[in-house]
């Protein structure tokens, strides 16, 4: 064989792949913004995950600093305000669990938890001669709508939950294909 | 039906078994006409590859007739002659829509165990063990074909079976090694491991990528024999040659400038000592993958070159030396073969009669022959370099094709 230089062969024409050999064929340079792809799905859900982690961090300080304010905002009796710097302190730790962590996933469903709890005693509240009906209402409309966001995105996280997966959801069945594995066992796993 | 089924290292038998059914809107049946024995099965028949279970049917690389489609495949109809690849591929997910089909997200049920294993879990094969799926392989009269609608090729009646049964496996994974390789015009390449891959790599060099030197690499005469005739090399045998030296020779001092392994994970050595400690390391679960090939090119490739890796690895190998391969700027490309991107293109190659990959068949015979043709293959008697099981045809009618 001859060395290197001597094997170089003058190039003649186009030596450009044929448009038929698809695999070969040159694409041009992608564009590298494209390149970085990621499941718009997938981030659209991780960026509601954070809203609603400062949501929560913004509530729960609110609760905790001015709950006689936030009492009155919301129609609850006035008098049970202390009760909301607990609902306060539950509340910061939803946001601490959402933004403190690469998963949030525990954190919103700990959110729809936390959304129960706020019913409850938004329905407790009720009974109270001193809280205001209306506003009761409306504090009750907006907790079901922000609860039932807090189940989507909690749903959708856990979809995405693969290093938890056990299976391949979308895989072709392998139940029910022919083996000699029954006959092997059937003969008590004589040869 | 008749299938060919693996029981254990060293043992694999024809067993009655029951037909295939559909069982996914998107499976199809075919009735196998031709189906090879590949070099990879030799992994699964000496037990290298876990998770094989006892029964499991194996075999991937099948050709045949369909004779029953699910509602969900509307490309393919009864009757038609198709070339079924090793590679289960949804076409739908993010790696399919790459072409990159051997890495399909979607086809392998047991993904789980697959990113234990390797981080990531890659597509599901034809009969390749339960890491990639537990799918029972075409080595059989009836094979059942997954995701039917993205996988086999419709293939020309008139066309000899022998012609085109290797789209579905080997032909498209030696060009690939050649395409990996990123071959420039009149480079040399040097081919280690001339079974069926390694020959498939040095043609498709040679005739698609214009290489100008072939440097094929083995120990079994006829192996060599076969790529200096059919693929115009020139040839190293191992066990009389010190592979490394005879390389600088040949490129005066300068190495190949591409490095093919078509050898993989269970690489003899020569004696060398690398090799027996890797056989020792192996024999005792210390290391799963003998990387002697892989070291002796890296050693051997030329400074900035690149190195392509078909033969099949499974696990872990020892003392790869990663400082040579880095300071020495080298590529590595690898992985299993995109079937579905290659088999369009190869096909028309066959039909254009760019090439004929029948070339490499030494043995035609019955799928009830099958086990004994595993062992003649293995320890390469008879000049064995490739097996074409014939499900069709009466055991006692067994050809040698005597090349």
């Amino acid at each position: 064989m001859q060395p290197r230089e001597q094997l170089q062969i003058p190039i003649q024409g186009d030596l450009s792949p044929k448009e038929t050999e698809r695999s070969v064929v040159k694409k041009p340079t992608p564009d590298l913004a494209a390149m970085k792809y990621r499941d718009p799905e997938f981030v659209a859900t991780g960026k509601l995950a954070s809203a609603l982690g400062v949501f929560s961090l913004g509530l729960g300080l609110a609760e905790l600093l001015a709950p006689q304010q936030l009492a009155k905002l919301t129609g609850v009796d006035e008098e049970k305000s202390s009760h909301l710097r607990v609902l306060g302190l539950r509340e910061i730790g939803h946001g601490l669990a959402i933004l403190g962590s690469k998963k949030p996933t525990a954190g919103v469903w700990s959110r729809v938890g936390g959304d129960i709890i706020d019913l409850a005693f938004l329905g407790g509240s009720l009974n109270s001669t001193n809280s205001n009906k209306t506003r009761l209402a409306l504090s009750t409309a907006a907790v079901l709508g922000v609860g039932a966001l807090d189940a989507l995105v909690a749903q959708r996280l856990s979809s995405q939950d693969w290093a938890g997966a056990e299976g391949n959801p979308g895989a072709p069945t392998t139940e029910g294909q022919p083996s000699a594995r029954s006959a092997f066992v059937e003969n008590g796993g004589v040869r | 039906m008749k299938a060919l089924c693996w029981f254990g290292t060293n043992d694999v038998r024809v067993e009655t078994v029951p037909d295939p059914e559909i069982l996914d809107p998107r499976d199809a049946i075919i009735k196998i006409t031709s189906t090879a024995i590949c070099g990879s099965d030799l992994h699964l028949y000496d037990g290298y590859m876990p998770t094989m279970e006892r029964g499991d049917i194996l075999g991937h690389e099948p050709m045949g007739e369909v004779v029953e489609t699910g509602s969900g495949v509307t490309n393919l109809k009864k009757g038609d002659k198709v070339v079924v690849p090793f590679t289960i591929s949804c076409g739908e997910c993010f790696f399919c829509k790459k072409e990159l089909y051997s890495l399909c997200d979607i086809s392998n049920p047991n993904a789980a165990t697959g990113r234990k294993v390797m981080g990531h879990a890659t597509a599901g094969l034809l009969g390749y063990s339960h890491l990639t799926g537990g799918f029972a392989g075409g080595q059989a009269e009836y094979l059942r074909v997954p995701f039917a609608d993205v996988g086999p090729i419709k293939v020309p009646d008139g066309i000899p079976d022998e012609k085109v049964l290797f789209l579905s496996d080997i032909f498209p994974t030696g060009y690939m090694a050649a395409e990996n390789a990123e071959i420039e015009p009149g480079d040399t390449v040097a081919v280690w491991g001339c079974g069926p891959v390694g020959q498939f790599a040095m043609k498709s060099a040679r005739e698609f990528f214009e290489a100008e030197g072939i440097i094929a690499i083995d120990n079994v005469p006829e192996r060599l024999e076969m790529a200096k005739r059919e693929c115009g090399a020139e040839t190293i045998n191992f066990d009389e040659e010190n592979v490394y030296e005879r390389l600088q020779e040949m490129t005066g001092g300068r190495g190949p400038d591409r490095c093919i392994d078509a050898v993989g994970c269970e690489a003899l050595a020569g004696g060398m000592l690398d090799g027996i400690v890797d056989s020792i390391k192996t024999a005792t679960m210390l290391a799963t993958d003998r990387v002697h090939v892989l070291r002796q090119a890296i050693w051997s490739c030329r400074k900035g070159g690149t190195i392509s890796i078909p033969g099949v690895y499974v696990g872990a190998g020892d003392k790869i030396p990663i400082g040579a391969m880095m300071n020495k700027g080298l590529t590595l490309k690898t992985g299993q073969t995109h079937m579905q991107k290659y088999m369009p293109m190869l096909l028309k190659k066959i039909e254009m009669g760019e090439i004929d990959p029948s070339f490499i068949i030494t043995h035609e015979v019955a799928l009830d022959n099958a086990p004994e043709m595993y062992d003649t293959f293995k320890n390469k008697q008879d000049g064995c370099i490739k097996v074409v099981l014939k499900p069709g045809m009466n055991g006692s009618t067994a050809q040698h094709n005597g090349h």
